[in-house]
């Protein structure tokens, strides 16, 4: 690592020279930003990832059949598992994808699942994103310039190479193409991730596209290329499921593309992910996550949940009121890192609030227990200091259910805070994998 | 995958435009620091009318201070690289990630030049990085009608300065030839009654060249 600290000015010059940015939006204003890195990486032995590679697989595995079973057959809430109101009453629960069967049956081809490492051991899943997940280009642009800056630091540990990613993408795509090109549909220059849209479409051969150059024929989508046009078999949208197509959802959106959901529904094309993902990736229905592994694989899950309360079950509800200030609360309508509220750091007079809201609304929270998850060191001038950080762990699935052997690993800029999401300030570590 | 839509064919082309603007226009900074070194006499009003952009400057001292750095003037070298970074950002698909670097060099080359006190050395890495993504993309952009439509606009970007800073009609000639050769390249739609103008002054070995006209009728040969 002592390379990797060395030559952390020239790493961070490489990144700046690589555009390796993300952009955000203040008082209604555009700003790119570089994404803070930090040289040092988050280090998983081999043993660990194994046990979590079996648990991530098994997870999106259950996801994704019950992502099959609540827009087809309900068994899962016909047997009790899931009540009904989490599903029904969910924003992510879309009633357009009802019986759309997408190819080989993949709703979440590329699925995000946020962890953190208690200070005990253990790994806890503290979320799932299965909608558009990002975060894979900056640990994949960062190992390829670490390895140029810093050869000996590569050949000393063997860590997996994770510079497949593209490959992996690609794999994802083809198993799905219904015929014709992989199309990454980004809303365009000014998102927040763009980088990572163009960055991914050069990597895994796409063709990145903006709306006014696909359109929706005959129900097939194709993409107005100078040569003629041609058809799109599988298209990865970086975009969310209200702005996708204005004749099926946000009849306002002007970066969606006419009639997708009919081409989709018909199955001439692939959407990467599904439309209505939304549903399983909830806060709320993350609760129900381990009893989906049981109910569709009859399997013990693997992986914990973070210890988790639904104030919509009386007795969770009395534990969460009377426990308020150990408990983190989270709006399952938020992301981002909003909506989360520490009751420890309330007022007595919004703590009484928030109780009133939970009485109010049960549905729309859930508390957990705060995990102390472990402190990763980093680099701050010349010394080291310690902050917590969290894995995104990418998983994919086609033919077969894969775990990108990396990560994102987001650390917090501010001693003592759990947030670390980008939009929030805080920056990223490659995330390394041991062979070994 | 290679691709490409009008809207990319577009972006390509005003690529190639704001590229050549970029390089073109260290060369005229150099050539203002040139006649103030030899103390000509400048008047820098005609000479900012001539390069096409506001009269605001207060000396020459004040125009080779500002027009390469200010982001607040609109014309300024640095606007003109930031917008070819712009449609560069839009097209890594199709340049790569390497050559597309060589964009984001130049505009960390020109911010660096900005803070330094001899700005005229500095200012030859922005010349260095242009020539580099020149070279990258020649090397690495694998169609030729896309690497041709870059070209087209560089080429509409040069003669227009050519033209406006009194190079011989001998030399303009080269590049509208030079521009008709990528143009066949190229694939762009393009306007029929220009082109017959251009072809029918590079085979004339007549010597009055109206430049004005010239520079109207190359900026509307292309239909982007």
């Amino acid at each position: 690592m002592k390379g990797l600290v060395a030559n952390v000015g020239t790493i961070n010059k490489q990144l700046a020279r690589y555009g390796v940015k993300f952009g955000i939006y203040k008082n209604n204003e555009f700003h790119e930003r570089l994404f803070p890195f930090d040289p040092l990486p988050r280090v998983i032995t081999a043993a660990e990832w194994s046990v979590l590679e079996k648990g991530l697989i098994q997870r999106v595995d259950a996801l994704n059949a019950f992502l099959g079973d609540i827009y087809g057959e309900k068994n899962i809430i016909k047997d009790g598992i899931v009540p009904e109101d989490f599903v029904y009453l969910s924003s992510g629960y879309l009633p357009q994808c009802e019986g759309i069967k997408p190819p080989l049956g993949v709703f979440s081809h590329i699925s995000g699942i946020d962890l953190v490492k208690g200070k005990n051991g253990t790994w806890y899943i503290l979320e799932d994103n299965l909608r558009v997940p990002s975060g894979a280009s900056y640990p994949l642009i960062a190992r390829d310039l670490c390895r140029k800056c810093s050869v000996d630091t590569f050949k000393n540990n063997k860590v997996k190479d994770n510079r497949d990613y593209g490959d992996l993408l690609k794999g994802a795509m083809d198993a799905v193409n219904t015929g014709g090109i992989n199309v990454i549909f980004t809303p365009g220059r000014y998102n927040a991730a763009y980088f990572e849209h163009s960055y991914l479409a050069e990597k895994s051969g796409s063709v990145l596209a903006e709306s006014q150059e696909l359109f929706v024929e005959d129900n097939c989508l194709y993409y107005r290329s100078l040569e003629g046009n041609l058809k799109v078999g599988s298209v990865y949208r970086r975009i969310s499921d209200e702005y996708l197509d204005p004749l099926c959802f946000l009849q306002e959106s002007l970066i969606g593309i006419p009639n997708l959901m009919s081409a989709y529904r018909a199955g001439n094309v692939a959407i990467l992910n599904a439309p209505g993902n939304g549903v399983a990736d909830d806060k709320g229905i993350y609760y129900f996550v381990p009893k989906m592994i049981e109910y569709y694989l009859q399997e013990k899950p693997i992986l914990s949940n973070a210890p988790t309360y639904l104030p919509f079950y009386e007795a969770d509800q009395k534990y969460v009121l009377e426990n308020m200030d150990k408990l983190v609360i989270k709006d399952v309508a938020e992301a981002g890192g909003y909506g989360v509220l520490f009751g420890n750091e309330l007022s007595p007079e919004k703590l009484e609030e928030l109780k009133a809201t939970i009485l109010a609304e049960p549905r729309r929270f859930i508390a957990q227990e705060v995990i102390d998850f472990e402190d990763l060191p980093l680099l701050e001038g010349d010394t080291t200091i310690e902050r917590k950080a969290d894995l995104r762990a990418f998983v994919l699935s086609g033919t077969e259910t894969k775990v990108w052997p990396s990560g994102l690993t987001r650390f917090s800029r501010n001693p003592d805070s759990f947030i670390v999401n980008s939009s929030q300030g805080g920056g990223f570590k490659d995330t390394w994998v041991l062979s070994r | 995958m290679g691709a490409i839509t009008l809207n990319k064919n577009n972006r390509l082309f005003w690529l190639g435009r704001y590229a050549e603007r970029v390089y073109q226009s260290v060369g005229i900074v150099a050539k203002m620091q040139d006649m103030m070194l030899d103390e000509e006499d400048i008047d820098i009003d005609a000479f900012c009318s001539k390069i096409g952009i506001a009269a605001i400057f207060d000396s020459p001292e004040d125009f080779c201070k500002r027009y390469p750095f200010d982001r607040s003037l609109q014309g300024s070298i640095i606007c003109a690289a930031d917008d070819m970074l712009g449609n560069g950002m839009v097209l890594r698909e199709l340049l790569g990630s390497l050559t597309l670097s060589y964009l984001q060099m130049t505009v960390s080359a020109l911010e660096l030049a900005s803070k330094s006190k001899s700005c005229a050395v500095e200012l030859q890495w922005v010349l260095d990085d242009i020539m580099a993504f020149r070279g990258s993309y020649a090397e690495f952009v694998e169609k030729t009608s896309t690497r041709n439509t870059i070209r087209c606009g560089a080429s509409v970007e040069r003669l227009g300065t050519m033209i406006r800073f009194d190079a011989t009609e001998l030399e303009i000639r080269k590049e509208c030839k030079k521009l008709l050769h990528r143009l066949e390249r190229s694939g762009l739609d393009h306007d029929a009654e220009q082109l017959a103008y251009i072809t029918e002054f590079i085979s004339s070995e007549e010597e009055n060249l109206n430049r004005f006209e010239l520079i109207s009728k190359v900026e509307s040969l292309f239909q982007v």
